[in-house]
């Protein structure tokens, strides 16, 4: 009895137990369930939130743009049919028969009819414009509108030459709706998510179609996502195929279409879309894939080329077009019988469109970084206002002064006349290193630069760090601060060319050479430059004290280090190519220093404009000094060391110049300037090894056919004020007559001109009497 | 008498004909120099080391020049119609970026430095005004209307700033 009762109240206390237990389960389910429905929704408002807010924000790490100048054209311009051809050609215009459309252009003899493209400039909300052109001897002979009225000024739009990228070199250019070519979201639509108008966010049409598609052999796999969720995997989510990541991109798809319109959704999707790659660069979206396959607008894409990057879209690895033309025509077609299929085109339509070839730009419209010296200079001034972050990620649209045409030419001459010189010299197997840049003379626009002889590699930027010493470059620098003192210098100051002995640092004493190892004796000033004696520089120079000629320097716009040893007349300063052009600009720019700038202005991803970079000057020097050493580099190029430009240029250009040798020939420069360009050339090696070259027969000879192929003005050397010309006899410093022997027509400052006169040695001219004479007899 | 008559026409038929191969010299400018073919590439000294002999080429004035039209000059001067246009509208920002595309196609033209100083003295930056005014007097040589606006401009930004 006991034992029953005990084993009842066992039975009961398990019971008890078990339905507490069960209780308690139940409690701590139910508890467990209310926990995570809180949660979740907890969660979700956590997920709805981020979702949102990175959706309305920015959405992407937008790359910021770099582009050219505007081409100006005017009656006149100096330019062949072929240059501008080759620019409508870069900023991708399509050649036709008639133009109809912008970005179009057509070809009929000497005359180029163009339709070109509506762009926001700083200074004008430029619209598209029909007009035509006529050429003659490569100018611009003729610029009319389409009916005939003769126009002033037409520019075209800027070229795109590079860009600032995010660290995951995502490039992107995006577009909204209203930008779109006709028939792309239609296409989009009805390849991708044919319900994307009637859905949610998820379609269980669309998965049950691509289950049942899948389902039959043979047919090719389709996935059941719609565009939404598509967008969502590809803004939020890893590509990884598990069903937690499919749940979520369903319950994040949902809620998207709950925040936003699908006018919004579809622009996000044509934005992110990955569509191709070029080098390490991702494309993403339909504006920039279309810049990189065709070279154009999106706006401007006909039918076959907007069903070609559709069809990129299932797969841009798969069919792109550049690698599989054959699978992308055929997916191309596809979605254009599609189209037709659906009603949204009409058969006679879709049939024009397949027949089409795939018209993609024969290379990549949009190279990652085709001109990178150029690039750099433009970061590194852009680096002076803006962080890095706004520069990789801000979407900026940055304008520069580079200008494609010089660009062009400059890399051009510089690889075959390198090639032409180094074959000279049988150092096809040492090849030089060289660097360069061009400037606008008077704006101080840097137009082109290359930093290495591959001027497409993004290596060493040689033009902005290479410090090398400037060698006899520096001796405008060293006469001018001679000639600013009128009253102890002037163009015919007697030097002395003879042997010197300085004391240098540590006890040492410095004793400079001549190139020819030898002495010219007393040579006027003009002579000493043009001739680029070393003996006569020194002592000049160090007549005139080392502070001064650093000082001059400085003026001139060197920011560097300047050693002050008796060396640095000779030019033991160390200088980039771009500090050569620096102080070469101040000369010829009349004395007025302007720093070099190759930004023009910023925009913002918005386009709204952000900043401009103005023209800004300062006076430095006199006009009188600076004619005078304008004259002694025409010495230079005339009589002097740089005599064999005139090999290649015409004898009526007249440039100046200088060039320049470092120690044991190891750095060849020429740096000089004509009426509207100033350009500096160095060769070099990177290990600093020596060279068979000098300034003379290294830089000088690029130099010259760089200047010859941009057909250099004549340098305007206007008289100033203060300056007066006599007829003088250099080797006496006497004022002589004109047609005297040795009789030279030299400027001086007004006052500084010699006094006494020589008496005129045998007249010029007489011979012709003598003939004259003869034939009258 | 027909012979002395004959003789003459050949004496001034041959004096124009060299006349005319002669340079022209304005009165404006110095003229070009003369170098004597003659004379080597070099002077010598008495007495001092004789230079090492250079390459023969046939020597070339080097002389001041004379004003060069500029192709883009009728552009430039429809510019600058634009930019006083803006000027006067008083949007300094807009008159100054129109004068630097006129720059960009002919920087030699003292008005377009005109209305550069113009439009940043009126903004309050006078002493850019000062140098771009300083810019276009070097420029205006041979036109006296900009030359004098010039000067009046720059007395104007001294008194300002004094």
């Amino acid at each position: 009895m006991t034992k029953k009762k005990r084993k009842k109240t066992r039975k009961k206390s398990n019971k008890t137990r078990r339905s507490s237990f069960y209780i308690g389960l139940s409690k701590f389910i139910k508890k467990g369930l209310v926990i995570s429905l809180i949660a979740s929704v907890l969660g979700l408002f956590v997920l709805d939130y981020q979702l949102a807010s990175r959706f309305s924000g920015s959405k992407w790490a937008l790359p910021s743009h770099v582009y050219s100048r505007a081409f100006e054209l005017y009656e006149g311009l100096e330019l062949s049919q072929g240059a501008l051809v080759w620019e409508l050609e870069k900023l991708g215009y399509r050649r036709v028969t008639k133009v109809s459309a912008a970005g179009q252009y057509s070809l009929k003899g000497q005359r180029v009819d163009v339709y070109s493209r509506a762009f926001q400039f700083w200074d004008e909300n430029k619209q598209a414009q029909r007009f035509n052109l006529t050429f003659k001897n490569s100018r611009l002979a003729g610029l009319r509108t389409s009916q005939g009225k003769p126009l002033t000024l037409v520019r075209l739009e800027p070229m795109r030459i590079g860009g600032i990228y995010p660290a995951h070199l995502e490039d992107r250019l995006p577009v909204q709706l209203e930008e779109l070519p006709p028939l792309l979201v239609e296409s989009l639509i009805a390849v991708e998510d044919r319900d994307f108008y009637k859905h949610y966010g998820v379609s269980l049409r669309g998965i049950s179609r691509a289950l049942i598609n899948n389902l039959r052999p043979g047919s090719a796999t389709q996935g059941g996502s719609t565009l939404t969720q598509q967008l969502v995997k590809n803004l939020y989510l890893s590509q990884d195929r598990t069903l937690v990541r499919k749940g979520l991109e369903a319950v994040m798809a949902l809620m998207l279409e709950q925040h936003y319109s699908k006018g919004e959704i579809i622009e996000a999707y044509i934005n992110e879309i990955y569509l191709g790659q070029s080098g390490k660069r991702a494309i993403h979206g339909f504006g920039m894939a279309s810049q990189h396959y065709f070279r154009q607008p999106l706006a401007e894409l006909e039918l076959h080329q907007v069903a070609l990057l559709v069809a990129i879209a299932k797969g841009a690895s798969y069919y792109g077009p550049r690698r599989n033309a054959e699978r992308a025509l055929t997916r191309r077609n596809l979605v254009i019988n599609l189209l037709a299929s659906q009603g949204i085109i009409t058969t006679a339509v879709a049939e024009k469109a397949s027949q089409q070839a795939l018209d993609i730009s024969a290379r990549p419209g949009t190279r990652t970084n085709p001109f990178p010296a150029y690039l750099d200079l433009v970061k590194r001034q852009l680096r002076e206002d803006y962080e890095e972050d706004d520069l990789r990620s801000g979407g900026l649209r940055v304008f520069t002064h580079f200008d494609p045409q010089i660009q062009r030419k400059l890399e051009k001459v510089l690889s075959t006349k390198l090639t032409v010189l180094e074959r000279q010299k049988g150092l096809q197997d040492k090849p030089l290193e060289a660097a360069s840049l061009v400037v606008g003379v008077g704006t101080a626009e840097v137009l082109a630069m290359v930093g290495g002889r591959e001027a497409d590699f993004a290596g060493f930027n040689r033009a902005l760090d290479a410090r090398r010493p400037i060698g006899s470059t520096v001796k405008p620098a060293v006469y001018l601060t001679a000639l600013e003192q009128a009253n102890h210098y002037t163009l015919i100051s007697p030097l002395s060319d003879e042997p010197v002995a300085i004391p240098a640092e540590h006890g040492e004493t410095w004793r400079p050479q001549n190139f020819d190892h030898k002495s010219h004796g007393e040579v006027p000033l003009f002579q000493a430059i043009g001739q680029s004696y070393n003996l006569a520089t020194a002592r000049l120079g160090m007549a005139v004290g080392l502070d001064r000629v650093s000082e001059t320097l400085r003026r001139l716009g060197y920011e560097g280090f300047i050693p002050k040893v008796p060396a640095l007349t000779l030019g033991a300063v160390s200088m980039s190519p771009f500090d050569v052009a620096t102080i070469y600009h101040t000369i010829a720019a009349g004395g007025f220093y302007s720093p070099l700038v190759s930004i023009h202005s910023v925009y913002g991803a918005e386009n709204q404009p952000l900043k401009r970079y103005p023209y800004r000057v300062e006076s430095r020097f006199e006009a009188g000094p600076i004619h005078l050493i304008q004259y002694a580099m025409q010495v230079v190029m005339r009589e002097g060391t740089g005599r064999s430009a005139y090999r290649t240029l015409s004898d009526d250009v007249a440039v100046a110049g200088k060039t320049g040798t470092s120690n044991d020939q190891r750095d060849s420069w020429f740096s000089g300037f004509g009426d509207d360009y100033l350009a500096v050339v160095w060769l070099g090696r990177d290990d600093n090894g020596k060279m068979p070259f000098t300034g003379s027969s290294g830089a000088l000879q690029i130099w010259s056919q760089l200047m010859s192929t941009l057909k250099v003005r004549s340098l305007a050397f206007t008289r100033p004020d203060d300056i007066t010309y006599h007829w003088v006899d250099p080797v006496q410093g006497m004022l002589s007559e004109e047609g005297c022997k040795g009789a030279r027509f030299l400027p001086f400052v007004a006052g500084s001109e010699p006094i006494e006169s020589v008496p005129c040695r045998e007249k010029q001219g007489s011979k012709i009497i003598d003939w004259f004479k003869a034939l009258l007899d | 008498m027909l012979a002395k008559t004959k003789y003459l026409l050949i004496i001034v038929a041959l004096v124009v004909a060299t006349s005319a191969c002669a340079p022209l010299q304005t009165s404006s400018g110095p003229a070009a120099p003369v170098d004597s073919r003659s004379a080597p590439a070099l002077p010598s000294f008495p007495g001092k080391v004789e230079a090492e002999p250079v390459e023969e080429i046939p020597p070339k004035k080097i002389a001041p020049a004379q004003q060069v039209v500029n192709p883009a000059q009728r552009a430039v001067s429809t510019l600058l119609q634009e930019g006083w246009s803006y000027y006067r509208a008083e949007n300094y920002d807009r008159s100054i970026a129109i004068a630097e595309r006129a720059q960009r196609l002919n920087p030699r033209r003292a008005e377009v430095y005109l209305l550069l100083a113009k439009s940043y003295f009126a903004s309050g930056q006078s002493q850019l005004a000062e140098q771009l005014s300083q810019r276009g007097l070097s420029f205006s040589q041979s036109d006296v209307t900009i030359r004098r606006k010039l000067q009046r401009l720059l007395v104007q930004i001294r008194g300002a700033v004094l």
